[in-house]
Formats: structure tokens, sequence, C-alpha cells
């Protein structure tokens, strides 16, 4: 399978992958826990009630309460990933050219801003490659912005329901 | 009393019996305590890596010496990058504490409508927004007006970044007092603006340095907006016009140099950053905190 071809070196997207995972766990752990405390403690009394166990209650009434929400933690920790710079330049084996198209899981690749921190310190000021550099910038300065505008939406619409009706 | 609707809700919700439920139950308890597990393992072992590798290259000459010539017999030091760092997190704080507190004051005290609204929601945008388009950012506005790199730029990048963190923490800790507070003010006929200070700022105290503190250490880690506004440098602060060092940014280009010497002293300014940071957070919480069993009493948690 062409995903996994290529001897791993170590420097490619699957390392940079792994540690970005990493990086976002706390993102998202936490906007989601804040969103499941939002969940009025009357909803999960109602199921225990019911005699649901642990796990029920988190079926029935945590997540149908709180489902956008959680989704927008998500989407809010993708934004972080999107911009993060340093590590990811670092791992990722900063691939130029044809080569940058990535061809397994194990093959060097560059990312946005990945192409930004390596090629500034050598972009003269006012050339035009200097130009494309900052045009990068208006990519990511996109991508990252409708991510983070869903995202924040979602999110907002569950905390804001604080005491409200389930927005199912 | 048990109606048919009850009844028939139930069965719709638990269709296996007690014994199979319990064990789904733990089941699931187990993956989520391996989860757990999982995100921890990666904290501790940083923070062990770090240490291990840190600690043999700590010496005087390596805290206070600049940095000696690429690849040679004498490493150097990182003094200048300790400086930078410590001087970056004093003056982006000058800017971004002030307008931080001030706007979650704002967003607490008047901002119940849809200005108020709409600020929140881009703040928020703005705290998870990516530094490196920030840096891109303050180095069009800074750098490219004034025509050089320069620790000025790199303060204005940070405080841009430290700004959010502060607004909504500010904002949240104020939302904690208890209106109570508010109340027992206005009715001894004190000004709002005087309330404001003296009585939900000297409350929410706690949770206001914690929120500082969050971002002090979310800046003093930042590398992306450096590169582009103070560029880094091998001498000590010389002007407010010259590029400067600071500890990320070297230890990025310590740990992409291919001599062993360099990636050890990497590891050892990796090590200093994360104890500047801890002292600063443990010296601010004594000087601030020690009085009154703790301070303020309304506290917030690390939250987002």
């Amino acid at each position: 399978m062409a995903i996994f071809s290529g001897t791993p070196f170590g420097l490619d997207i699957f390392t940079a992958s792994v540690v970005l995972a990493i990086m976002i766990i706390p993102t998202i752990a936490s906007i989601s826990r804040e969103i499941m405390i939002a969940v009025p403690q009357s909803q999960r009394e109602a199921a225990y009630m019911l005699g649901a166990t642990k796990w029920e209650v988190f079926k029935m009434a945590v997540v149908p309460y709180s489902k956008s929400g959680l989704v927008g933690a998500s989407i809010l920790g993708l934004g972080r990933a999107v911009g993060e710079t340093m590590a990811i330049t670092m791992l990722i084996g900063n691939a130029t050219g044809q080569g940058a198209f990535p061809s397994s899981l194990f093959s060097p690749g560059q990312t946005l801003s990945s192409i930004i921190a390596n090629e500034f310190p050598e972009a003269a000021s006012g050339s035009l490659h200097m130009a494309a550099l900052i045009g990068c910038g208006l990519i990511l300065f996109a991508i990252a912005i409708t991510i983070n505008i869903v995202a924040q939406l979602l999110v907002s619409r569950v905390l804001k329901t604080h005491q409200g009706a389930i927005l199912a | 009393m048990i109606t048919i609707e009850q009844r028939a809700e139930f069965r719709k919700h638990f269709r296996n019996n007690i014994s199979s439920r319990l064990v789904t139950d733990k089941i699931v308890k187990g993956i989520v305590f391996g989860c757990v597990l999982l995100a921890i393992v990666p904290l501790g072992s940083i923070i062990l890596e770090i240490v291990r590798n840190g600690v043999p290259v700590l010496s005087i000459e390596f805290l206070t010496a600049p940095p000696g010539a690429v690849g040679s017999a004498d490493p150097g030091g990182i003094g200048p990058a300790i400086q930078g760092t410590l001087m970056l997190i004093g003056m982006s704080s000058l800017i971004g504490v002030p307008v931080g507190v001030l706007g979650g004051i704002f967003l607490s005290e008047y901002g119940n409508n849809r200005y108020g609204n709409m600020i929140r929601f881009f703040n928020d945008v703005l705290a998870e927004f990516p530094t490196i388009v920030i840096g891109l950012f303050a180095f069009a506005v800074i750098v490219l007006t004034f025509g050089y790199f320069s620790i000025v730029a790199g303060m204005f990048a940070l405080s841009v970044i430290m700004l959010p963190v502060i607004t909504r923490t500010t904002e949240e800790s104020l939302k904690l007092v208890p209106v109570t507070y508010r109340e027992a003010g206005y009715a001894l006929g004190i000004k709002r603006s005087v309330i404001i200070l003296r009585i939900l700022l000297t409350s929410a105290k706690s949770g206001l340095i914690t929120g500082i503190m969050l971002s002090v250490a979310r800046v003093a880690g930042e590398t992306a907006p450096l590169i582009f506004t103070i560029l880094g440098n091998d001498d000590f602060f010389s002007g407010f016009d010259q590029p400067m060092d600071a500890l990320p940014l070297r230890i990025y280009r310590l740990a992409n140099l291919p001599y062993d010497s360099a990636t050890a002293q990497g590891w050892g300014g990796a090590l200093i950053l994360i104890l500047i940071i801890l002292s600063l957070n443990v010296g601010v919480r004594y000087l601030f905190l020690r009085k009154r069993g703790g301070g303020g009493r309304f506290r917030i948690t690390a939250g987002r």
C-alpha cells in the first residue's frame, strides 16, 4: 500500500502527526471538560434515576446535550494544529520542490507554517520571495480564521444555553 | 408508580440485562482511564528527558556567556537568550496586562450586550489563532515600518498573543465574584468605578494572577513570532533598534545544528526556560497572594 511505502527516517509526516496529536490533547480536553460541566446536573440526575450506569448517563444525557460543543472543541484542536509552527518545522522533514508532495505517510513534507519559518531568514525584504511567504501567511490566516470561527460558534452555542433547553 | 410510557422509555434505553450493562460500563471506564494515561505519559516523559539531558550542561558560564562560534570547541552559553526572554516577558506584560485586564473588566461589567458578545467572540478566536500569523503581522506593522528587527517588534507580537488570554481569564474571574459584593458596594453608595477597582479586582485577584501567569507561560515559549520580529542575535541587549535573542529561538537554532554540543545546549536551554517560567509563577504568587490566606477568594482553574 502506498500510504505505508518507503523507509521511515524519523523526520516525516507520521512523526509530525503524532507530536501534533499530543500537542492538541490539552486544548481539546480542557474545552470538552468545560462543555461537559455546562450540561445541567438535572440532566444527569434524570438518567441516574432511570437506573443508568455512568457510561449510559454519558451517552443519554451528556452527549446529546453537548454534541456540537464537543465537535467544536475538536475543531479548535484542529485550529491549533493548523497553525503550529516550530515543532512541525523541526519534525516534518521540510521537503522542497516536487518531493514536497508526500508519497506516503513516511515521506517528508512541508506545511504552510514550516515554509514560512524555514525560508523567512533567506528572503530579502521587499523581494518576490518575501511577498510569497507573506502570501502563505494569508492562506494560513484564511484557513485558521474559518476553522476558529466555526469552532467558536459551535462551542459558544453550547456554553450559552447553560440553563436553557437542549439544542439537539 | 411507573407508567407504561416510562417503561417503554426505559426499555428503549436499556435493552440489555443489567450484568452486561455493568460490564460495558467497566470496559468504557478502562478505555477512558487508558486515554488519560496516554495523555499524561508524554508530559512526564518530556520533563524527564529535559531534566536528564539538560542538567549536565548547566554551569555558570552556560548561564551568563554569549554563544561561541558555531562548531568551535568553546560552545559558550545562552546568556543573551535568557536576558532577551526576561526582557520580552517584562515588556510584553507592560502592554498586555493593563490592556487585557481592562478589556476583561469591560466584558464582565459593561459587556452584556451585542458589542460585548461580539468582542468576546473575536477575543476567543484570537486566543486560538496561529501565532506565526501574528508574527507576520508584527513584521509587517513594526519591522517593515521602522526598517529594522527589534525587541520592540517582539514585544508587540507577544503582547498581541497575551491579550486574549488575559482578557478571557479576567472576565471569568470577575464573573465568579458574587453579585452580592457589587450590591453591597452600591448599597454603601460607592461609585461603580470604585467598586470595580477596589472590591471586584481585589476579590478576583487570585484569578487575575492565574490568568496573567498563564499568558506569560504561553508567550515565554513562543518561537514562531520571534523569528519575524527579534530575529536572533549572539550579543547582549544593545538598544531598542537592534535584533535580540530569546530562549525559544536559541533552543530552535541549537537543536538544528549538527553538533552534539549544540544539541546538549539546546536541552539545557529548554530546562532553563521551564525553570524561568516555574520560578516566575511561584515568585509572583508568593509576592501577591501571601497575605490573607492566599489572597482573593474566588479562584478560577486554568481553563482554556
